[in-house]
């Protein structure tokens, strides 16, 4: 006895594995074996693949508002293999998509849902709706721009069907709006419940096909045929094929991961090409009309579909052409609309938010490279330190205040270059240049310029830059600051606070800003949380008050971005004509 | 025997079943923190001057709030947004619409042909009426006032879809 048989029947006696396999694989496929039936395999293959990968994910997936996107990714960027791993679930599942398509034609040319497979057929198509929800509940878990807007329409689509859409759209979001419960409630969907019934139901699916046997070619070649080893052997390379399809794209292209989801953004969602048809088929209905393009012609698609077994029972061949053709014209339909969709896509508005989109997200990921704050990526981008106080600078100063490239207003002093020894000295030199205090209502400043030399402009102007100046910055030169601050406490304290030599005015008259931080951060920050208090501009103040405006990290960020331009050039104002042009 | 079978064995599913599907459930209707009832809070934010106002020009702001999503509580977050219309002289001619499209969702945007909105070609008129493509209704208003200057709304979400106007509470 050769110790392979003696194994088989030790193990045939206690367990009944061997005759068990036996029968497993002896499956009739009449007609012999045929390339076109690789698809059931294929699909096993690549459903097994998902469930490997996913599993692997949730390893380091972690579903909540804050930490979805920061876990992807940490996968996606910094753990090895991760990127490979990401990929390959995510082009598995679109490779599972068009396969199922395929499979659906194969059985609809070979007449493989008739009798007495029409159980099997319908089994089938459920299969199929099952996987297209698991596509979609598993889009939006990376929390990420695309997913989120994606998923935003999708729940939508399903919040307008009549009568039950909401309560359906309140249980699978978790209450009303996009959050935190949807996320749970996706992830739950998408790795345990839908899951667990693609399990049960492709089991099913199998064991009816093996009941049933493969569909044969009626009459040709063998009629005894059996799966294995020839249909095995086929199914084992299709397996393999798609398998390696998928890991190359997967290495190739890596799955997308956009910036984290911002629901306060204008995001240009596209749905993933399985579900274009229907999204552009929305656009031609409007309104009311909408539950034609959501519920109507795809409903009565799948009412064809499921029906099919029972319509198409002929075996003549204009007959079944006839029966089929509505078949045909919605697959050209579904063509037609994805391709419209995609040529929408080259609009130039579409193209110019796809790019922003693509730089917060290129930022996002080079922010993340630092590190993800608790409080989650979304903060982490809107505080990106390139971007937010420039943001915050062009929505709260640069209502007024010029700034080259954020703002073109001229209500208040350009602040290009403010706090430079240029800017300085083009205020002394004509303090109403409309680039300047000329549009504003102050003007006791003009003709100052005349009660000093030039030497006596430099000299204050260097001052005045001494007094914001930070170690590490061009150092003022001490001989001229000295020189400044000498003209600057005797001849500009008649008007402006602080000390200094006040025998023109009485001490209490004077009304012009205190200027000894000047250009500092503790004065610009005075500046914006009163600009009317006595020290600033007291009761001849026009600009709003910003304490109650902005918090304290925004605060900080303005002020710091407000100090930063100082390395910019100040206007460009030259002596002040005698004769001022009158505005 | 049967029916002990019968009963025991459903009584045991059942006890397994019912809090299960329950608790799903109760997520759905989100409930509130305790430490935040209603009314807690008036609801009015500022979001804008209403000298940064132009007539004829709409001005897109961020409604800025403390959010609250299940247990999470993030204080500065973007509760929405909102297009603010200077009518005129006075604050009495201020409105303010929100920015979501009433259609799926989507931020609408503004140009000069009026307001429109992205992902499924909206068009509202510069007063926010519907006039082309699929959203069922014209842009939902929000309570909007001047205070000392300060525009402040109060935000509200609406459900999307519908040819009427359902305010969203939570
Ligand atoms: S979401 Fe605005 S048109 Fe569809």
């Amino acid at each position: 006895m050769t110790s392979p048989s003696r194994w088989r029947s030790f193990l045939e006696e206690r367990t009944g594995l061997p005759s068990a396999l036996g029968r497993a694989v002896d499956v009739a496929v009449p007609g012999g074996p045929r390339w076109r039936r690789v698809f059931g395999a294929s699909l096993s293959a690549l459903l097994l693949l998902e469930a490997v990968t996913g599993a692997a994910m949730m390893t380091v997936y972690s579903p909540s508002t804050t930490a979805a996107w920061s876990s992807t990714w940490y996968l996606e960027t910094v753990l090895p293999w991760g990127r490979l791993v990401r990929g390959i679930h995510h082009f598995g599942m679109h490779a599972i998509v068009a396969l199922l398509v395929l499979h659906l034609v194969q059985v609809v040319l070979d007449r493989a849902s008739r009798k007495p497979r029409e159980l099997n057929h319908l089994l089938g198509l459920a299969l199929g709706g099952l996987v297209l929800f698991a596509a979609m509940t598993g889009f939006p878990l990376a929390w990420d721009q695309r997913g989120y807007w994606v998923s935003r329409i999708e729940i939508g689509i399903i919040g307008s069907v009549p009568v039950l859409g909401t309560s359906l759209q309140r249980l699978l979001v978790g209450g009303a709006h996009f959050g935190q419960f949807t996320l749970t409630r996706f992830h739950t969907l998408h790795v345990w419940l839908v899951p667990l019934l693609l399990l049960l139901g492709v089991r099913a699916h199998i064991a009816m096909v093996r009941r049933h046997g493969l569909k044969g070619d009626a009459g040709r070649g063998d009629p005894q045929a059996r799966w294995w080893p020839g249909q095995a052997a086929r199914d084992a390379v299709a397996a393999l094929l798609s398998v390696a399809v998928v890991t190359w794209m997967a290495r190739r292209w890596g799955a997308p991961l956009d910036a984290p989801a911002d629901p306060a953004s204008h995001f240009p969602a596209v749905p993933t090409w399985f579900f274009s048809p229907l999204s552009q088929l929305l656009r031609y209905f409007p309104g009311p009309r909408q539950v034609i393009g959501t519920m109507i012609i795809p409903g009565a698609l799948t009412t064809f579909l499921a029906l099919l077994p029972w319509i198409d029972r002929s075996e003549s061949r204009w007959r079944r052409a006839l029966v089929l053709s509505p078949l045909l014209l919605a697959g050209l339909g579904a063509v037609a609309l994805g391709v419209q969709q995609r040529r929408g896509l080259a609009k130039p508005a579409f193209v110019r938010s796809l790019r922003e989109a693509q730089h917060t997200a290129w930022r996002a990921r080079r922010l993340a490279r630092a590190g993800i704050p608790p409080e989650g990526p979304l903060e982490m981008v809107r505080n990106d330190p390139a971007v937010r106080p420039g943001e915050l600078f062009a929505q709260h100063c640069g209502t007024c205040h010029a700034v080259r490239g954020l703002s073109q207003q001229r209500k208040g002093p350009r602040l290009d270059g403010f706090g430079s020894r240029e800017w300085a000295t083009a205020f002394v030199v004509w303090p109403d240049h409309p680039e300047l205090m000329g549009t504003t209502e102050i003007h006791d400043m003009s003709g100052q310029r005349r009660r000093l030399r030039d030497e006596g402009v430099r000299a204050v102007a260097e001052w005045l830059y001494s007094r914001g100046y930070e170690p590490g910055e061009s150092a003022p030169d001490a001989a001229l600051v000295a020189a400044g601050e000498t003209i600057y406490r005797r001849r500009c304290t008649t008007c402006h606070q602080g000390e200094g030599d006040t025998s023109e005015t009485e001490a209490a008259d004077r009304d012009a800003p205190n200027l000894d931080a000047w250009g500092s951060r503790a004065y610009i920050r005075a500046q914006m949380l009163n600009p009317g208090a006595r020290e600033n501009y007291g009761e001849r103040n026009h600009m709003p008050r910003f304490h109650d405006r902005m918090n304290e990290r925004d605060l900080t960020m303005v002020v710091d971005f407000t100090r930063s331009l100082r390395t910019r050039p100040a206007p460009a104002v030259m002596e002040q004509p005698a004769e001022p042009p009158t505005p | 025997m049967k029916v002990v079978a019968g009963v025991a064995g459903a009584a045991a599913a059942g006890a397994v079943v019912v809090p299960a599907v329950a608790v799903v459930g109760a997520a759905a209707n989100a409930p509130r923190l305790p430490g935040r009832p209603p009314g807690s809070d008036d609801g009015w934010r500022t979001v804008a001057r209403w000298e940064q106002l132009a007539v004829g020009t709409p001005l897109q702001a961020h409604v800025i709030g403390a959010e609250v999503d299940a247990w999470n509580v993030s204080p500065d977050r973007r509760l929405g947004t909102v297009w603010l219309l200077r009518g005129g002289e006075g604050p009495e001619t201020l409105r303010a619409l929100s920015a979501v499209c009433p259609h799926l969702g989507c931020l609408i945007d503004h140009t000069e042909r009026g307001f429109v909105c992205p992902c499924h070609n909206s068009d509202f008129s510069a007063r926010g009426a519907a006039l082309r493509g699929p959203s069922p209704r014209s842009m939902d208003p929000i309570e909007a006032r001047v205070r000392d200057g300060r525009v402040e709304v109060r935000w509200a979400r609406f459900r999307l879809g519908g040819a009427e106007r359902i305010r969203e509470e939570g």
